[in-house]
Parts: C-alpha cells; sequence; structure tokens
C-alpha cells in the first residue's frame, strides 16, 4: 500500500469522521443536559438535507449558501420540538420518553415518504463539486469542505459551552440541574437552548451532507445509530470523546471500507466499539 | 495449621497507606478481634481479606490456598463469608427469602435449600419472622438477617464487620449469645468491632491495629493492659 | 367445594386461558386470526425480553438479532439441508443461547447505556452480514418453500392450527419465564437487584447469572422467530434484524408495564393491532401514512397524556391483573419494574 493510497483512506476517514463530530455533538449535547436520548436526531440530519435539498431544488440557492438558512431553520425546529414535545415528558417516566422521540422519528422519516416519495434525490452541480488533488490524493470538495466547516463548528460549539456565560449555563445545567436552578439559572430556557443547538448542529450536518450524499427519507437512521456508539464510545457525558470517537470511527470506516469491503465499513466499526467498551467500559473518555 | 493467613498485606489508597505491612494468622475455633481507633485501616485490612480490594502487596492464604487477588464472590464460594458495617439485606425481599439467598450457594436445589435458610433463621431466633420484608425489619433483626444468611453459606470463616454497631444494650448480649454459638458450632470467627464491652469477653485474641499497622497482638487482657494500645486510644475510655 | 374456592381466586386467569383457546372460534376473519397471532408472538417475545429487564436488569436494543438467528437456522436447515422445520426450530434457540452466552459474559461489565448501544451494534453486525451473505439469501431474503398442510413443516393452508401453536408458544414463553423466577437463579436476580455487593459477598457470580438470564432470553426471541418464518413462509434481514424490530419489542413491553409478567401481552395487544391496522388499511399508497399515523399517536400517547394514557392503560390493565393476583405474585415479585434512574449505569434507557 503506498503513501498516496494510506493518505486517502485517512483523509478520506477524517474528514467522513468530522461530519460524524457534528452530528455527535448535537446528541452529546442533548444527552448531556437532560439524559435523555433524542431517538429522532438521525432524522433532523434528514430534514436539514432536505431543506437543503429543496433551497436548491426551488430557489437555486446551493446548500453551501444555505447552510445558514438550514442552520437555523433547524435550531428554531429543535426548539419548537423541546417546548412541544420534550419538555412534556421529561417529568414523565422513561418510557414516555422513549416513546415521545422514538415516535417521532417515525413521524418525521413517514412525513417525509408521503411529502417527498422515497426516491433518492441527489443535488446536481453543487458548488463544491469535483475533486481537489494534492498530490496525488484526491479528495471530494464537498467532503473536504464539509469535514472542516463540521469539525470548525464542533469545536466551537465545544469552546462555546467551555468558555461562554451561555455555554457554562449549559454545562452547570448538565452536572446539576437543582443546583443551577438555585443559582438563578432558568433551566427550562437553557434546555430548550440545548436542543436549539443540538438540532441545529446536526442539521448543519445535513446541509454538508446534502452536497454530495444521497437523500432519502430513512438517510438518518444510519446516522442516528452511528451517532449514538459515537457518543457511547467517547464516553457518555465527554464531548471531547465524541469529537475523539467520532474521528477515529471516521478513519476505520474508510479504512475498512478500502481493505477490506465496502460492505462491511459498518459492521468493522460497530465490532471496534464493542471491543473498546469490553476493555474499557466507561468509553474513551467517559465519565463513569 | 492456621485456616487464615495475612503477610506483609498493605494496601494504598490516594497516598495514603491505609494497610500497612500486615501479619497475622487466624487458627480454626478461634474468635478473633479486630480492634482499632477511627482511621486505622481496619475495614480496609477486611475488603483485603475478603477479595472486596486487592492488596498492592502481600499474601492471603486461606485454607493454604492462596486467595490474593481472587474476586470476593470466589472467596465467599471457599467458606469465607462477611457480612456489612451498613447492613446490606435483600429490602424487597422477606426474610427467609433473604436467608435462601445464601442457602443456594451451597444447595442449588430450592427444596433443600428451603430446609437450611430455615435452620439458619431458627439458630439466630429469627422464627416466625420468615414473611416480613426486608424493609420493614429493625436494625437488630437486619443485622441477624445477614448473619442467618451468612451462616447459611455454611461458612468456615464467618468475618463480622463491626455487627454489633447501633445496638442497645440488650441486643448486644444477644449478639454475644450468638458469636458464641455460632464458634461453638464449628465456625470461626473473626470481628471487627469498637465496642470494648464485646470483644473483650468474647474473643479468644485480640489484634489492635493503628495507622494502617498491626500494633498488638494478644489476649483480650494482655492487649487491655498494652501501654501501646492505651496510647493509641488515648482520649477514649473504657473499662479493662 | 375447593375447586370453586381455586376457581374464585384465579378467576381472571381462568377466563383469559378460556378466551385465548376459543379466539379462533369468535374471530373468524383471517385478518383478525392474522392479529392474534402477531400478537402472541410479540407477546412471546416482550415476555423473552422481559427477562433480561426485569432479571438482569439490563436493556437490549438489538433482540432482533435473536429472532433472525432463529428464523434463518430453521429456514437454512430446511432449504438447504432438508431438516424439517419441526425439528430444525429447535436448533435457533440451541444457536442463539450460545450466542447470548458468549456476548453476555463480556457484555455485562458495560453499564446501562453502553450495554444497550452494544446490543445495537451486536444487532447491526448481524444485519449486515445476513444482507450481505448471499448463500443465505442475502439482502433478497429466502422463500420457505410451500408444503401445504404439514405438521412436520409447521406449515398450515389456514390460520388456525398456526394461531394454537403461537398459543403453545406464548405459554412456554410465561412457563419457562416462572420457572427461571422461581429457580435459584430467580432468587440471585432479586438480590443482584437489590444489592449488588451484598450478592457478591454470598458467592454469586452476577456476570455470569446475567448471561444465564440473556440466554434464556435469547433462546425464547429464537424460536419464536423459527415460527414465525413458516408462518409468513419468508425471512429477510431488514423484516427481522433491523433496529425497528428491536425497538418495538421494547416498546411494546414498556407500554404494557416492564417486570410485570402480563406486560408484553398486554402491550402487544395494544401496540401490534394499532400498526397491523394502520398497515394494512392505510399503507396502500406506499406513501408511508401507515407509519406516520402510527408514530404520531405514539408521540401523542407519549406526550399528551404521559402518565395518562401510558399510566391510565396500565392503571386499567394493572388493576385487572390484580384480579388475577395470586396467581402471578410468585412471579411478579421478580421482576420489580427498575427505577428510573439518570445517571446511574443500570438499567438506564427505561
Amino acid at each position: 500500500m503506498d503513501f498516496a493510497g494510506g493518505a486517502q483512506v485517512l483523509l478520506g476517514g477524517l474528514l467522513t469522521g468530522c461530519i460524524y463530530a457534528l452530528v455527535a455533538v448535537g446528541l452529546s449535547l442533548i444527552w448531556g443536559l437532560m439524559g435523555l436520548i433524542n431517538f429522532a436526531h438521525g432524522d433532523f440530519l434528514m430534514i436539514g438535507m432536505y431543506t437543503s435539498f429543496w433551497a436548491w431544488a426551488l430557489f437555486r440557492i446551493d446548500p453551501l449558501f444555505g447552510l445558514p438558512l438550514t442552520g437555523a431553520l433547524l435550531f428554531v425546529w429543535g426548539v419548537l420540538v423541546y417546548y412541544g414535545i420534550v419538555r412534556r415528558v421529561l417529568t414523565a417516566q422513561r418510557i414516555a420518553q422513549v416513546f415521545a422521540t422514538f415516535g417521532l422519528g417515525l413521524a418525521l422519516r413517514s412525513a417525509a415518504q408521503f411529502l417527498w416519495t422515497p426516491n433518492y434525490r441527489m443535488v446536481d452541480n453543487p458548488i463544491l463539486g469535483g475533486v481537489i488533488r494534492v498530490g496525488s490524493v484526491s479528495l471530494g470538495k464537498a467532503h473536504l469542505v464539509g469535514g472542516l466547516t463540521a469539525y470548525l463548528l464542533a469545536l466551537g460549539l465545544y469552546y462555546m459551552i467551555v468558555k461562554t456565560d451561555i455555554g457554562r449555563a449549559l454545562s452547570a445545567t448538565s452536572a446539576d440541574k437543582e443546583t443551577a436552578e438555585l443559582m438563578g439559572i432558568d433551566t427550562d430556557k437553557v434546555f430548550a437552548l440545548g436542543w436549539g443547538l443540538g438540532s441545529a448542529c446536526v442539521g448543519v450536518g445535513g446541509a454538508l451532507l446534502a452536497s454530495y450524499y444521497y437523500i432519502y427519507p430513512d438517510v438518518g437512521l444510519m446516522f442516528s445509530t452511528i451517532a449514538s456508539t459515537i457518543v457511547a464510545l467517547g464516553g457518555f457525558g465527554s464531548i471531547p470523546g465524541a469529537l475523539v470517537a467520532a474521528l477515529i470511527v471516521g478513519v476505520v470506516q474508510t479504512s475498512v471500507s478500502f481493505f477490506l469491503a465496502p460492505a462491511l465499513k459498518l459492521a468493522m466499526v460497530y465490532l471496534f466499539y464493542l471491543i473498546v467498551v469490553v476493555c474499557r467500559p466507561q468509553g474513551l473518555m467517559g465519565r463513569w | 495449621m492456621s485456616l487464615l493467613e495475612a503477610k506483609n498485606v498493605s494496601k494504598r489508597f490516594e497516598g495514603l497507606l491505609a494497610n500497612d505491612n500486615v501479619t497475622f494468622s487466624i487458627d480454626k475455633g478461634e474468635i478473633v478481634g479486630l480492634i482499632g481507633p477511627n482511621g486505622a485501616g481496619k475495614t480496609t485490612l477486611f475488603n483485603c481479606l475478603t477479595g472486596f480490594r486487592k492488596p498492592d502487596a502481600g499474601t492471603v492464604m486461606f485454607s493454604s490456598n492462596n486467595i490474593t487477588g481472587f474476586a470476593p464472590e470466589r472467596i465467599a464460594t471457599m467458606g469465607m463469608v462477611r457480612t456489612f458495617q451498613i447492613t446490606k439485606i435483600f429490602t424487597s425481599m422477606t426474610v427467609l427469602d433473604n436467608v435462601m439467598v445464601g442457602a443456594l450457594m451451597r444447595h442449588a436445589d430450592v427444596k433443600e435449600a428451603l430446609e437450611v435458610a430455615r435452620e439458619a433463621i431458627g439458630f439466630t431466633q429469627l422464627q416466625g419472622r420468615d414473611n416480613i420484608l426486608g424493609s420493614s425489619l429493625t436494625v437488630a433483626d437486619r443485622k441477624r438477617v445477614e448473619v442467618a444468611r451468612a451462616l447459611a453459606t455454611g461458612p468456615s470463616l464467618l468475618m463480622l464487620d463491626e455487627a454489633m454497631a447501633g445496638l442497645n444494650p440488650t441486643e448486644v448480649t444477644d449478639a454475644i449469645e450468638l458469636v458464641r454459638r455460632i464458634r461453638d458450632r464449628g465456625i470461626t470467627v473473626m470481628l471487627v468491632e469498637h465496642i470494648m464491652e464485646v470483644i473483650m469477653p468474647l474473643s479468644s485474641r485480640v489484634l489492635v491495629m493503628d495507622n494502617g499497622a498491626l500494633i498488638a497482638e494478644g489476649r483480650p487482657d494482655e492487649i487491655a493492659s498494652d501501654p501501646k494500645v492505651i496510647r493509641a486510644y488515648l482520649g477514649e475510655n473504657w473499662d479493662a | 367445594m375447593r375447586y370453586a374456592g381455586w376457581l374464585k381466586k384465579n378467576l381472571f386467569a381462568v377466563v383469559l386461558v378460556a378466551a385465548a383457546l376459543v379466539d379462533p372460534l369468535i374471530l373468524r376473519t383471517s385478518f383478525l386470526r392474522h392479529l392474534s397471532i402477531m400478537v402472541l408472538i410479540w407477546a412471546t417475545l416482550g415476555t423473552a425480553w422481559n427477562m433480561l429487564v426485569g432479571y438482569a436488569g439490563q436493556v437490549s436494543l438489538g433482540h432482533g438479532l435473536f429472532f433472525g438467528i432463529g428464523a434463518y437456522t430453521t429456514t437454512l436447515l430446511f432449504v438447504k439441508i432438508g431438516v424439517p422445520p419441526s425439528i430444525g426450530i429447535l436448533a435457533g434457540p440451541i444457536l442463539a443461547a450460545t450466542v447470548a452466552y458468549l456476548m453476555g459474559l463480556p457484555l455485562f461489565r458495560l453499564s446501562g447505556f453502553y450495554f444497550s448501544i452494544a446490543t445495537i451494534a451486536s444487532a447491526e453486525i448481524g444485519w449486515i452480514l445476513f444482507t450481505n451473505w448471499d448463500w443465505a439469501g442475502g439482502a433478497r431474503g429466502l422463500f420457505v418453500p410451500l408444503k401445504g398442510d404439514s405438521l412436520v413443516h409447521l406449515q398450515f393452508t389456514t390460520k388456525v392450527p398456526y394461531y394454537y401453536l403461537a398459543l403453545l408458544l406464548f405459554g412456554l414463553s410465561v412457563y419457562a419465564a416462572h420457572r427461571l423466577a422461581s429457580s435459584r437463579a430467580g432468587y440471585y436476580f432479586r438480590a443482584i437487584r437489590d444489592d449488588p455487593e451484598a450478592a457478591v459477598s454470598l458467592g454469586i457470580n452476577i456476570r455470569k447469572f446475567k448471561a444465564v438470564a440473556y440466554t434464556f432470553s435469547a433462546a425464547i426471541t429464537a424460536l419464536a422467530g423459527g415460527f414465525y418464518a413458516n408462518y409468513v413462509l419468508y425471512i429477510d434481514p431488514d423484516s427481522m434484524m433491523a433496529a425497528k424490530f428491536s425497538t418495538q419489542i421494547c416498546l411494546l413491553t414498556v407500554l404494557g408495564g416492564v417486570g410485570d409478567m402480563w406486560g408484553p401481552l398486554i402491550g402487544a395487544s395494544v401496540l401490534i393491532p394499532l400498526s397491523e391496522t394502520t398497515r394494512v388499511f392505510l399503507s396502500g399508497r406506499g406513501r408511508a401514512v401507515d407509519l406516520l399515523v402510527y408514530g404520531s399517536l405514539i408521540v401523542a400517547f407519549a406526550v399528551f397524556q404521559p402518565k395518562g394514557l401510558i399510566g391510565l392503560t396500565r392503571d386499567v390493565l394493572t388493576r385487572a391483573r390484580r384480579a388475577m393476583a395470586p396467581a402471578t405474585a410468585a412471579i411478579a415479585t421478580v421482576e420489580k419494574p427498575p427505577s428510573a434512574p439518570q445517571d446511574t449505569g443500570q438499567g438506564g434507557m427505561i
């Protein structure tokens, strides 16, 4: 295996991992905040993808320029979902919470299928079409830009959480809701913010993917599963863990696809998770 | 041939040397008391002996088998069974069911185990309380259930961790009686205790710990007059 | 006179069993009988799944793996080697039990969410393997050769024999759960759940016993899979190993009441007719209206009366169940519903 081939696989994997990171960070944020797993997370990605697609198909807005729009829309969507659904089941039993997001995901996928048919869609001639060549390594432009943007956004989110007041409110609420409330933090708004941000993240992820990925109603499912695995792999409660794990998963996936068989790439990712977690039950950087 | 032998057992916790080269042995049929001021390392030693913690150094031999580092459930099946300082009975289960869990260790058949359990319940004078839920028991009864449960496993060495804490004087007297009857049954007993009124009359031999090390060992009357022991307990009043 | 006393105590159970026995005589259309069969199959799956949650306190979101193992083993043995399904159906549980035990021993080191995701990961691996395994039919799946009415092949041309077989299957699962609960393992499960450290001090190897629960759970799930294969006469990875399948098992059990012997039957009786009815009557145009309705209803269930509808259903049914109390008390005490912890690892999902 030559250097160029190896570099190709590594870079491609990292870029894929970057997109995963953006998706996983949103999921990890929500989980860290309220201990809730959003079963519909991948389907929010799907919405992001379709939003980008229709903006392009109907208004000729390239997915790249449509990014802020998609992000904003998904942010609002996340907040709406919080106030409309999630908030009402926060105090209910776990079963209600599981039902709520699972049912939501199912409804979203079906709605997408109903409205837009199960046909696969693609954006033609995106601005980020074609490849970039660096030496003998060629990377899809969309893949490259998408990956970098995703990772920057994920890092930005993490930076925000650690450095800004709003972010610290998020952290505090995540660590100890009661105390945060005693300190005057409006945890309700913080939760809504968390949902908005988490959804925006994954929505932007979808917009980035829209430049080069197939768009169809169930596309979110795979991302949901991978994102959950990444969050667990990195360790529940650790955003840096999710960021690191995402990159590793991306590389594993691409390596397997290249060296073994494309069909098995995800199987190996899941196997990787099993092996790591059996050796290290709290994930790579888990809280406990 | 000693039943339990500890050799140079050491354990560190976050920089603190909780157990420092502890060496002692227990022979079959003894009642051995382990005393010492708070923070002496008694519980840590207890945990190292019963497998709930792994010693950093040293060996623990039980019935001539090296059990250092063995999993606690394995040690229990070998015959060294412990109780807990803060009782850990199964709160959603009845007294009988609690003791059954112990009996089932050597009697996989439920019917057989029921008999063994009932016998243990009778021995610890809990009869009539078979169907009371663990969560409804008094402290004294909980301790009795823990002991009955441990006895039902058919141990050769019973390790009691501050079993008398929280009992009133009458209950303590009953407890002392019970430990004597356990010994009479052929079970060796090691008990960690704070209450001198319990240790002195009961033990055939006493081990004293302070600051992680074993500072004295001997008969109760020897220990009572040992200046090292008195110094370690300076400030505590007790009757020799 | 003694019989009258017994009858009064267990009246509800007797009525239930009687109703179950005459069900095909009351419900005479093919669709209604199909519903009954599906309810029983899913109730079996829920009962098996319940064993893991109720006994080992851990949530599996990948039980479809075992269902698929059962279905595929039976079918492959038949299609490739000619082993009649009535015999082949026993191979599935054995294989599934082995897989579960081998998986369980290392995996039970994991707590709550990590374990659940590990089960998802395992199921996904299974799905990917079977989808790409052309010898076993790959993504296209396998058709089970038609043999008309043949008990040896577990195939019939009408639904009624299938119904009674499904009833037998469900009965077996309940019986197995009960036997496990009243055995030594049952005591140990309760002990582990109440206080793992105390359990350890009494010689209990926690991982081993959790693996035992997992094994039983997997075996029964596989048995149901084998039966299902010979009922629908077609198997493919999507209909049995996909995530949606595993999640549905979890959903219906949770709806009916986790840790409750009759929870799966109740949950299945509500959820399965709902999903099947919307599927049959609304999915015609291939535009997923059925799933949209189903999904929305689930959300509505959860949101508008989170304690209400789910709790309401449960309250009504709990009262009904209490009427059957004596029969189920011994069983129900093993499976206490796990509390809803936020951050503790054990059984954290539900």
